[in-house]
């Protein structure tokens, strides 16, 4: 088994903001070293790997998730060196104030998203402000600032990859990188059963504002996708009487709409049964809003299934997920793609 | 300089929230050992340091250990733990930060305040900060049982946060409020001791407890020295961040601690803010009016305790505090240090209890 730890501390610490994917060079040629024979970056910023099948006759089955994640960017330089930024992606201000970010400037800089003192507040205490209120304090001079700093530098949350107990971690850009540790780990049990069709990973490019997958999945074309990504785990604020209480421990989730692949979904959940893998079924019958939306029209179509890793505070540094679920997640996948690769064998 | 830092970024990591500060005391006492002439502790945790002087006036310096933490109050069925706050904080700081769980003496371990993500908000969640009281912290724990093997109910979470340099001679780190000032109490210390100088006044340096709480630990450590003059070293809220109207920046971080002249808790006899002033002014040191009434400190006990004592605060601007990331200028500690040793200094009779 792969080391789930040490691969997503690899995948998740460099600059990874959607459309600014250039901080994981090392963590993408160790993969490809490792696990692939091939690794390109096609037009639209989507990296794709390649292990060529050992012997014709096997399907091409791909597995997705995407490398990008939620983040910030510099629109203005203002008196003694505060930013300006907006954001990419969905981000809570919630969570923002007083939070310690890594401008990814023509250096890497360490930054301080700005907290109101309390005598600066007027009228309701509790209402948050808006993201365009706030501002990154860099303690640089403004001319410092407008040299190192260019408009449009992309800002990263700063977070320290923590372990919690029974083998939850807590750590930033889980969304999506979590399940493209749980891609690999599944693709390094195929290899190692001797598995001999061709195997994709593609880590794409701009989820959380583009989803830029489809420009990859249209070269590629391939027979079957599996997408992974992460869905929100049932906390306590959802109620008791919350309809859906998947949460972080209960495994991978297989997810049943009528916007991906319904037969082939429901092929992965008999075999998942048959076979006693650890999973869960959603019901999200007309959107998953994940790149499993879009593949199944891209090109002349692709059979797509998404296996969901249920993660609490999505979209924050402190993301949670259990190394257990990325570990069942991959086992699944495992199996099902070995499952696939039987279809046209032979 | 560098090695203060080192000292400062040691007090910060410690592990110290109010009436649980005896990590910071073991450090400080490590730090400044065989150099005083003796130690005085009273049961609630103060700890005075006296260097005797040549005169029989006696000056207390004064710096809390403490710093704003949380205390656990409940655990629920799914192991997650619940807490009110010790000290003040402003919510809008706590969603997502990670922690240290647990109590002096007793391994710390990893946790977080948990933040529903945001797709999970309703419309009229949004754009409301979380009340305290529906804030809980996750540690990874998956019942109560589970829970209660790491964590018990009266165990503190502080944040975890590490110090960092950065920018032109920033530092960014937790409970700067009021590390900075104990290590600067241990520097003027250290200086003494080096330069092996006899004080005038008798120096009675105070690490308190319980400045957060509002119920301070300075009280007693100033009925019992019964002070003739007293200096609090603190850091204070400042709005030094672009866009703010002058007079609401409070001061400006760069430009030397503040003395302030008025605050929640005190109105400072102008002739100690005089004195300061003019002592700074004096030795060329950078120093500034504190241009705002807020906050509050330790000095608001001290010059009430013990028939009244003269009292001075120095504060250190200090940008986010009571949050994880406290952001200060490094040359502000430095000129902090030098006003505090002057004071420390003194000839009697330059001072107002001549």
């Amino acid at each position: 088994m792969a080391d789930l730890f040490d691969l997503t501390s690899r995948l998740t610490c460099g600059c990874s903001v959607s459309g600014f994917e250039h901080g994981q060079q090392d963590a993408l040629q160790y993969i490809r070293d490792k696990y692939f024979d091939e690794m390109r970056r096609e037009p639209a910023g989507s990296y794709v790997f390649i292990r060529h099948a050992k012997k014709p006759g096997y399907p091409r089955i791909m597995f997705d998730a995407h490398m990008d994640e939620v983040g910030m960017m510099v629109t203005e330089i203002l008196e003694n060196g505060f930013l300006r930024f907006t954001n990419i992606g969905g981000l809570d201000t919630r969570i923002l104030q007083a939070a310690d970010v890594t401008i990814y400037g023509k250096e890497t800089l360490y930054g301080v998203i700005v907290s109101t003192p309390p005598h600066l507040q007027t009228g309701d205490r509790s209402v948050l402000p808006k993201i365009d209120q706030l501002m990154i304090d860099t303690g640089l001079s403004k001319e410092k600032a407008e040299e190192l700093i260019p408009i449009g530098t992309p800002v990263g949350y700063r977070f320290k990859l923590t372990k919690l107990q029974n083998g939850r971690i807590c750590g930033k850009g889980f969304d999506d990188k979590i399940c493209a540790v749980a891609g690999i780990a599944a693709i390094e049990q195929l290899i190692n059963e001797g598995y001999e069709g061709e195997l994709i990973l593609l880590l794409s490019t701009k989820e959380e504002i583009s989803r830029a997958v489809v420009a990859a999945v249209y070269e590629l074309k391939p027979d079957y996708a599996i997408v992974s990504d992460v869905c929100c785990a049932w906390v306590p604020e959802c109620g008791k009487d919350a309809k859906r209480k998947t949460t972080v421990g209960d495994g991978p989730e297989i997810s049943l709409s009528a916007i991906t692949d319904v037969r082939l979904t429901k092929r992965l959940i008999e075999f998942a049964k048959k076979n006693n893998y650890k999973h869960t079924v959603c019901v999200e019958a007309t959107s998953t809003g994940t790149n499993a939306n879009d593949i199944p029209l891209v090109g002349l179509g692709v059979p797509t299934v998404l296996i969901s890793i249920p993660l609490k505070n999505m979209h924050t540094y402190s993301e949670v997920v259990s190394l257990q679920d990325v570990a069942d997640t991959a086992a699944l996948a495992a199996g099902f793609m070995k499952e696939l690769g039987g279809d046209n064998n032979g | 300089m560098a090695k203060s830092l080192e000292l400062l970024e040691k007090l910060c990591q410690a592990f110290g929230p109010t009436s649980c500060e005896y990590e910071v005391a073991d450090i400080i006492e490590a730090e400044i050992k065989g150099k005083y002439d003796e130690h005085i502790t009273d049961f609630i945790g103060d700890h005075i340091y006296k260097i005797k002087g040549k005169t029989n006036k006696k000056l207390m310096l004064s710096a809390h250990m403490d710093e704003v933490g949380l205390m656990v109050s409940s655990i629920d069925e799914h192991g997650y733990i619940y807490f009110q706050p010790v000290g003040g904080f402003d919510v809008k700081v706590l969603c997502g930060r990670k922690l240290f769980v647990g109590d002096y003496g007793k391994e710390k371990i990893n946790g977080l305040i948990a933040s529903k993500a945001i797709h999970q908000q309703s419309w009229e969640e949004r754009g409301k900060a979380t009340p305290i009281d529906h804030m809980y912290i996750d540690i990874g724990a998956v019942s109560k049982e589970d829970a209660e093997k790491y964590v018990s109910v009266g165990d503190y979470a502080v944040f975890d946060s590490d110090f960092v340099k950065f920018g032109d001679g920033m530092i960014k780190g937790k409970a700067i409020d009021d590390r900075l000032g104990c290590a600067i109490l241990c520097d003027i210390i250290n200086y003494i001791h080096e330069n092996k100088i006899k004080p005038d006044f008798d120096l009675y340096f105070c690490f308190t407890v319980r400045e957060e709480v509002g119920r301070s630990g300075a009280v007693l450590a100033a009925n019992r020295i019964q002070p003739d003059m007293a200096v609090v070293l603190e850091a204070t809220a400042v709005g030094d961040i672009a866009g703010t109207a002058e007079q609401k920046r409070v001061a400006k971080t760069g430009e030397g601690p503040t003395v302030s002249v008025m605050d929640y808790g005190t109105a400072y006899l102008p002739e100690m803010v005089e004195f300061a002033m003019g002592l700074g002014k004096k030795h060329g040191i950078p120093c500034q009016l504190k241009k705002y009434v807020s906050g509050g400190n330790d000095a608001g006990h001290i010059h009430k305790a013990a028939g009244g004592v003269k009292t001075v605060a120095l504060s250190c601007p200090t940008r986010y505090i009571h949050s994880a990331s406290c952001v200060m200028n490094s040359k502000d500690y430095d000129s902090m240090f030098e006003l505090a040793k002057h004071i420390a200094l003194c000839k009697v009779d330059e001072t107002p209890v001549k």
